[in-house]
């Protein structure tokens, strides 16, 4: 008899990407926490003297942008927005996406039909732009930022969960536990999520990544909060001094890239880790 | 004759397909007494899985009566249904797709007693421990996982968890078909001595006639969505009067290589027709090596021709 | 036995798992002459599917490898042929049919096309004559209307049709080896009886040998030659139909025999069954694998395998085995 399959935590850290990600994604993590009392300071202050290059004053190590801010302070403070807007637009999508794709392919029929409708709605209309109305229509802060790449990202995990839980629906299972009485809301709750989620975080994790390559393309558009720096901002700002001054964009479109990679990275894992198909093997 | 514990009256179950309307179940009548078991066989296709949602309401009839202990199930309102299921469950075919992968045996057999509420904590523990012995299955059992276990420990799992409400009838679905033949006689050993130790009645539905032979105390034949014969099991393996059950006999492998080889051909050509347009009169007349004009045009009601012994076919 | 057709000898085959190798085939020899008709009979995990694609090297494909033993056919070692010269036996002189035909059949494919095509692939045949022999081979298997059937999608076709249609491809050039992997599992019984009885007389026709891979005795009882019976890995009894049957020498195969026996019992006692379960390959006991669940097994069974006694139409690796023919079927 085989023994009890190892945890979620030791197959990730074994695969090899999952585990990369992981390991880049805390990175990430700890320096948008411990950051702020490293290198303290309001990103928007005015400290050094504007294009110091990274390297040239030891006070500002990655040097300042055209106003004289500095870059380190504006990078730690880009994170911590990056990844809060990334979780916590994800998690509106994820609970979005889980209860229509849960409630349509459970029931089927006409309110499945309606709410496949208004998935497709949402997924022909092009969602950067989508995302860029709604910001624009409200006024731009963060919470108009998260919500409008919330409202914009569930269509996918709504589908994907539909079909999970039409596959499930079929699966004797279900049937045994309909045959002992158990209710619909017990019987999505405990027998079909369960086993219907694990795609639902791996597929998570790429809309993380999606969700902070549109919260930066929004920043530099401008449309971003004006009292919070985001690598969007940083970029928006330095893209007229690209020649001059290019490792202002460079810096932060790298951190940019990093921490979308290890969501990518992260998501590639948990599919591989989640399935129970190639967990066997 | 005692009051039927599970009547099913005339029913009919049609599903609509984009290819046509799939006559699953079309007006079938059937009872089990209390301890009895009835034994249904067919080719798959024939309608006996459907009979079985049916019973147990998982679809509902378009037509006809379902009567459990006298009750209508087919028009009980939620609650009610909930304490008919509990009466009445189902063994499954494949008992690796009947566990939920994700729980534990202890959590898949604590499910029903939690829906039913019965018992606090100790006392569900109490009941599972007794579940796992009553089909031999050790305690430490109940720590695993489905994919954990072999098809035949988790084909007792799928009868423990059906045993957990202390049903009167059980609708075992092809319970044997999925397993090993060394396992298939441990599994259906069981079934027999706790049909014994708790009479039970049961719908034991399979293609296999040499099983159906051994465990049912009757038998009823389905093809195309219709019962063609029923009969006590003795008297059908006696005297088998529809020409498609003595070629499902004829079909049965025999284990014996003598008598094997000494068999006749098969009497019947082709294979099961499309359930969405089966044949008009008699339903098996195309295949029927006794077909008659009549057969094409009309067809037979099922009538008794002996004592509990009925045939639907104009020449039995 | 005259005329040796296919000899697997010790063969070794094993996976990659996890936990490193697993051996899946601990040492089968078996033979089969021309034209005879051979049962390879076992549970699940018997290693019956893997010996069948260790024969024509597709276990290679599926991450096995077959460690050690020998494989020939018609005089050549299968196991060190070419990959062209492997080709050119597949759907050769060695056809094979799988259990699940829908699976194993292109479902965008015309029958005809698919049957055609497995004909040229052998044979220097025009499109036009090559769809000649698929319908043909279609009427070869006892297809109603083999020209209107070849121009059919395998959907359009019922399960013991497309059943037919995996053997008439299977036959396209002549075999002189048919193996079948649990031709007739996912078939209701009269179709299984319809294919079986169809693989009989295809066999005596054609004369072509038969290897027929199944879990279920009772099934080849009227069509095998020889039984060969696999537990965990390895041959435990081999022998001819009529003389396994009637007295079985491995217990093993007096369990397997029981199973399928079920007419010879009074309705509603309980069935003789073989206690425990099969062991997972990666834990086998010591000793013979089945002493745990055997009730002749001693301490010597559970220290050393038995042998297979070497040559003989008849052989068991038991110490112990079972001595006189069944009386009348069940007083043990």
């Amino acid at each position: 008899m085989s023994t009890r399959h190892p945890g979620l935590l030791r197959r990730l850290l074994t695969h090899r990407q999952g585990g990369a990600g992981l390991l880049l994604l805390l990175a990430i993590l700890l320096l948008a926490a411990a950051g702020p009392l490293l290198w303290p300071g309001d990103p928007w202050e005015m400290a050094a003297p504007p294009m110091l290059w990274p390297g040239e004053d030891a006070a500002n190590p990655l040097g300042s942008d055209v106003m004289g801010r500095d870059l380190l302070t504006g990078l730690v403070s880009g994170a911590r927005v990056s990844l809060m807007v990334g979780l916590v637009s994800t998690l509106i999508a994820a609970v979005l996406g889980t209860l229509i794709g849960a409630v349509g392919g459970y029931h089927g029929g006409r309110i499945d039909a309606a709410l496949m409708r208004l998935t497709e709605l949402f997924q022909t209309v092009p969602t950067f732009v989508l995302a860029v109305v709604l910001v624009a229509v409200f006024r731009p802060s963060v919470a108009t930022a998260v919500l409008a790449i919330g409202i914009v990202s569930w269509p996918a995990t709504a589908r994907l969960v539909r079909a999970q839980v039409l596959s499930l629906r079929g699966r004797d299972f279900i049937l045994a536990a309909e045959t002992y009485g158990m209710g619909t809301a017990r019987l999505l709750w405990t027998q079909i999520l369960p086993n219907a989620l694990p795609p639902v975080i791996a597929i998570s994790s790429l809309t993380i990544a999606h969700a902070i390559q549109t919260e930066a393309a929004l920043a530099f558009l401008g449309l971003g909060d004006p009292n919070v720096m985001s690598w969007g901002t940083i970029i928006g700002g330095g893209r007229e001094q690209l020649v001059e001054a290019w490792y202002v964009c460079g810096l932060s479109g790298i951190a940019l890239v990093v921490t979308v990679l290890a969501f990518n990275l992260l998501g590639e894992g948990l599919n591989d880790c989640l399935n129970p198909h190639l967990r066997s093997q | 004759m005692t009051a039927p514990l599970l009547e099913i009256r005339r029913a009919v179950r049609h599903f609509d397909t984009p290819a046509g309307r799939v006559r699953a179940v079309d007006d079938v009548s059937l009872s089990i007494q209390p301890g009895e078991t009835l034994g249904l066989v067919g080719e798959s296709g024939c309608g006996k899985s459907t009979l079985a949602r049916l019973a147990m309401k998982l679809v509902p009839p378009q037509s006809g009566a379902i009567l459990f202990e006298g009750d209508d199930v087919a028009t009980a309102n939620r609650a009610t249904l909930a304490r008919y299921r509990a009466r009445m469950q189902m063994v499954f075919q494949d008992p690796l797709s009947a566990l939920n992968p994700r729980e534990s045996i202890f959590r898949i057999l604590e499910q029903p007693l939690l829906v039913h509420r019965r018992g606090d904590r100790a006392a569900r523990q109490a009941r599972i421990a007794q579940l796992l012995q009553q089909v031999g299955l050790r305690p430490e059992v109940a720590l695993r996982y489905p994919h954990e276990l072999s098809g035949g420990q988790r084909q007792r799992v799928g009868i423990a968890r059906a045993l957990a409400l202390e049903p009167r009838l059980l609708l075992c679905d092809e319970a044997v078909s999925a397993l090993d033949v060394s396992v298939r006689a441990q599994v259906l050993n069981l079934l027999l001595r706790l049909r014994a130790e708790l009479g039970l009645a049961a719908l034991f539905i399979s293609h296999d006639l040499a099983v159906v032979r051994h465990v049912a105390d009757r038998v009823a034949v389905m093809y195309l969505g219709q019962v063609v014969e029923e009969a006590p099991r003795d008297a059908l393996w006696q005297q088998p009067r529809h020409p498609y059950t003595r070629a499902l006999m004829a079909a049965t492998p025999v284990a014996d290589p003598a008598e094997a080889r000494a068999r006749p051909p098969l009497p019947l050509q082709g294979e099961l027709p499309d359930p969405i347009d089966p044949p008009a009169g008699c339903r098996f007349h195309p295949r029927c090596p006794m077909a008659e004009p009549r057969c094409r045009v009309e067809a037979p009601v099922l009538r008794a021709i002996a004592a509990g012994h009925a045939v639907a076919c104009h020449r039995p | 036995m005259t005329m040796t057709l296919l000899e697997v000898s010790s063969l070794r085959t094993s996976f990659a798992t996890r936990s490193g190798r697993l051996g899946i085939l601990r040492d089968v020899s078996f033979a089969i002459a021309r034209g005879e008709t051979v049962a390879l009979v076992g549970e699940s995990g018997s290693g019956k599917s893997v010996t069948a694609a260790s024969i024509l090297r597709l276990v290679e494909a599926a991450g096995g490898r077959i460690d050690a033993g020998r494989v020939s056919f018609e005089g050549e070692d299968l196991l060190s042929l070419s990959p062209a010269r492997l080709r050119a036996l597949r759907g050769g002189r060695i056809g094979m049919i799988f259990q699940e035909p829908l699976s194993a059949l292109n479902p965008v494919q015309r029958i005809g096309d698919q049957i055609a095509e497995a004909v040229r692939l052998h044979r220097p045949l025009s499109r036009r004559a090559a769809w000649g022999r698929a319908v043909e081979l279609l009427s070869l298997v006892q297809i109603p209307a083999p020209g209107l059937r070849a121009r059919d999608y395998p959907h359009q076709l019922s399960g013991g049709q497309r059943q037919r249609a995996m053997i008439a491809m299977a036959l396209a050039c002549d075999p002189a080896l048919l193996i079948a992997d649990e031709p007739t599992t996912a078939l209701d019984v009269i179709t299984q009886a319809q294919i079986l009885s169809l693989l009989a007389e295809l066999r005596d026709r054609l004369g072509m040998a038969l290897l027929l891979i199944t879990h279920d005795l009772g099934v080849v009882a009227g069509v095998a030659d020889r039984i060969v019976v696999l537990y965990a890995g390895q041959v435990v009894e081999q022998g001819p139909v009529a003389e396994i049957f009637a007295a079985p020498a491995h217990p093993y195969t007096r369990g397997l025999l029981d199973a399928v026996r079920l007419d010879t019992l009074t309705p509603g006692t309980a069935l003789p069954e073989i206690p425990g379960l099969v062991p997972p390959l990666d834990a086998l006991p010591a000793g013979c694998a089945f002493a745990p669940r055997c009730g002749r097994a001693d301490a010597r069974c559970r220290s050393a395998a038995p042998p297979m006694p070497p040559g003989g139409a008849r052989q068991a690796a038991c110490f112990h085995p079972l001595p006189a023919p069944l009386p009348g079927g069940h007083a043990a």
